[in-house]
């Protein structure tokens, strides 16, 4: 697990590979304040599924669904969630 | 310990297909230097080359979209598009192997209406496929927000281009109409693509240095070539080349431009998990 970032930031690097840092993160940012109502470097561990749960619909728009979930799987395997 | 410094799955598949993305963007231009051997060509094989070849790039490309389309759910935008996209290039395949035919056997079916039909929906399907890219793009939620006049600006300068760039051939279209629908029709779709290039270079932009960013550019680029298609075959009978040569320019031109949106199918599908 990476824990020298936090992990959301670690989810914004991760989904900067598919749709390039800035786009994610924008992303990252729009749903750690909407959903989580935080900043994303202060989103907690726990709370990854719950961002990634937010990302969803954008993810799956432009990968599909099943590429999207592949995607949130691998990161929370990355993140050891 | 940061993304990094384990170098996930993600980062390793990444910097593993972004040299092959990238590599996917020589294939066009491939194609338009083995198109540029027609002009070595007696004028009956060349013709016949030319419509092989676009028979065989239309094809791939058909072929390819659908594919793109299958990872997607019925109603999502982007499933909408692959499939626009792949059906439109599938009746541009069948013209012109219905066109190849007539050539070669000088049989077949040479009804005009048939083949008139065939077009006029080739460019509906290509030009809706095209707006449905920008559409989910759009309505993703990953667009960064921009001032409205930021954004109306960037359409009218791309509706503009398209004006000045098909105008005139649109003019000669609705003017002949009765005896050359081929350009009507195909300016009209041109001028619709080419007013997408914008908004569909501007997806790309924002996904720059993502493998995602490829599949954009590429169907810009295939609009851009569209674009200096259009103007080709404005222009080229004021540029004094002899016939062969500005015919075998066209037919690169066209090459490259269908190409380009096969290029788009492929990027998409290597960029998925």
């Amino acid at each position: 697990m990476a824990n020298g970032k936090p992990p959301a930031l670690v989810v914004q690097d991760l989904l900067g590979q598919y749709m390039g840092p800035f786009t994610s993160k924008h992303a990252v940012q729009i749903v750690s304040r909407q959903t989580l109502s935080r900043e994303p470097e202060a989103v907690t561990r726990e709370q990854i599924p719950a961002l990634l749960e937010g990302l969803g619909p954008s993810l799956r728009t432009l990968l599909g669904k099943a590429a999207a979930e592949k995607l949130a799987d691998q990161i929370r395997l990355e993140l050891g969630l | 310990m940061t993304a990094d410094d384990f170098d996930s799955t993600i980062n390793v598949r990444a910097r593993k297909q972004r040299p092959l993305i990238r590599r996917l963007l020589l294939i066009p231009f491939v194609s338009g230097a083995i198109v540029a051997a027609g002009m070595l060509m007696p004028d009956a094989t060349a013709s016949l080359f030319y419509r092989g070849a676009l028979v065989t790039a239309a094809l791939l490309t058909a072929v390819s979209a659908l594919m793109t389309s299958a990872a997607f759910d019925k109603g999502q935008k982007l499933f909408a598009a692959w499939s626009a996209l792949g059906i439109g290039y599938a009746l541009a395949a069948i013209r012109h192997s219905m066109r190849l035919w007539t050539l070669l056997l000088g049989g077949g079916i040479t009804n005009r209406a048939v083949l008139d039909t065939l077009l006029v929906l080739q460019n509906v399907l290509v030009a809706l496929a095209l707006w449905w890219f920008v559409r989910a793009w759009q309505t993703s939620g990953l667009a960064a927000p921009m001032p409205r006049r930021t954004q109306l600006t960037w359409i009218f300068l791309g509706i503009a281009v398209a004006i000045v760039v098909g105008g005139y051939p649109l003019i000669q279209g609705f003017q002949t109409a009765g005896t050359d629908t081929v350009l009507l029709v195909s300016t009209a779709g041109d001028m619709i693509g080419i007013a997408l290039i914008v908004p569909l270079v501007m997806p790309a932009l924002a996904m720059r240095g993502g493998l995602l960013m490829h599949t954009w550019l590429a169907l810009a680029a295939s609009e851009v070539f569209w674009l200096l298609y259009d103007v080709w075959v404005g222009t080229k009978g004021m540029i004094g080349l002899g016939p062969a040569t500005a015919t075998g320019v066209e037919q690169i031109l066209r090459i490259i431009a269908v190409m380009f949106a096969f290029v788009a199918t492929v990027a998409h599908r290597r960029s998925r998990l």
